[in-house]
């Protein structure tokens, strides 16, 4: 595939995911604020703008779902941490959507906020852990192959 | 073969290093998180959702520490790296970010849950546009650094076996 039809072709499919997820979003969740006060209008083109934010980034995310493997392939490090790492940067990209609607939706429900903070936080704790990792090993290959 | 043993024993020094800088800053951090921060899990909720919580904050300051490590330690692999462009220096902030965050934007919202409505409101709006976007935007920039770096590597590869074959032919 050339550059330019792989570019095109990312771009199609993230900009598609994000503009159907954003309508979708605001049908399926309805935030619950606060001693159930609606949201005030200054806050509107925030809310809307969030909103955006997480539509392209799980669009974002399903492109490279659907492209990045490859391409970490040529890491030449082990398959599993390059696994973990495709996995990792898929997850930061097509977490928020459902993530932050589920906060918004949740309230102050202590239960419901322990399975976000464990589903969520801490697995995006460990995914940063691994890219870290993964990071920290192809930079030193990169510096070692220019240094020989 | 002495350059190999070298570098195992680099490597070794390094995660030596780095688990040594994670756990001391996570020794700090964790008690801190008591004397700085109001508690994420209400003082009422049942002592499962406290032991819970408990495992939040032991995570949250092993991520600090991992991240303070990273940072560190990543910056010199950085340095050596071939090119040293922007997007290099954003990925290697962006993990960075990822790894340090969750201490203080974890705790941010439970101070933001003790304000009034219209506290809580601005407070929330601000904490999600500086670490959520945040966070979306540095997951794009690592894909894009990633892929660029890897299909650099590959185009070079191809360009020296396209050397290597054309100095077999011309000999």
């Amino acid at each position: 595939m050339s550059k330019f039809g792989f570019r095109w072709k990312f771009a199609t499919i993230a900009l598609l995911i994000g503009v159907v997820s954003i309508p979708l979003s605001l049908a399926i969740f309805h935030p619950v604020l606060p001693g159930g006060a609606g949201l005030p209008v200054w806050a509107l083109p925030f809310f809307l703008g969030m909103k955006i934010f997480e539509g392209l980034a799980l669009g974002v995310g399903i492109g490279f779902i659907l492209f990045g493997w490859p391409l970490l392939e040529r890491s030449g490090e082990p398959r599993l941490l390059t696994l973990l790492a495709y996995m990792s940067i898929s997850w930061y990209l097509v977490n928020w959507w459902l993530h932050d609607n589920l906060h918004a939706i949740n309230g102050q429900n202590i239960s419901g906020l322990l399975a976000i903070e464990y589903s969520f936080h801490f697995t995006m704790m460990v995914a940063a852990g691994v890219l870290a990792v993964f990071f920290y090993r192809v930079i030193r290959r990169k510096g070692d192959e220019a240094t020989v | 073969m002495s350059r190999r043993v070298t570098q195992i024993a680099a490597q070794e020094d390094v995660r030596l290093k780095a688990t040594v800088i994670t756990l001391a800053v996570a020794a700090i951090t964790f008690p801190l998180t008591f004397v700085l921060w109001p508690p994420e899990i209400p003082p009422y909720a049942p002592d499962a959702a406290q032991i819970l919580g408990l495992g939040l904050v032991a995570a949250e300051s092993l991520a600090m520490g991992g991240g303070v490590a990273f940072l560190i330690l990543g910056y010199r692999a950085l340095k050596r790296l071939p090119v040293a462009p922007p997007l290099a220096i954003a990925a290697y902030l962006g993990i960075g970010f990822y790894l340090i965050n969750w201490w203080t934007h974890d705790h941010l919202h439970a101070v933001a849950d003790m304000l009034d409505f219209n506290g809580w409101l601005q407070m929330t709006v601000a904490l999600e546009y500086v670490f959520h976007a945040g966070m979306m935007v540095f997951g794009a920039v690592l894909a894009l650094f990633f892929a660029k770096l890897l299909l650099a590597t590959a185009s070079t590869k191809r360009v020296d076996r396209g050397d290597a074959e054309a100095g077999e032919v011309a000999s």
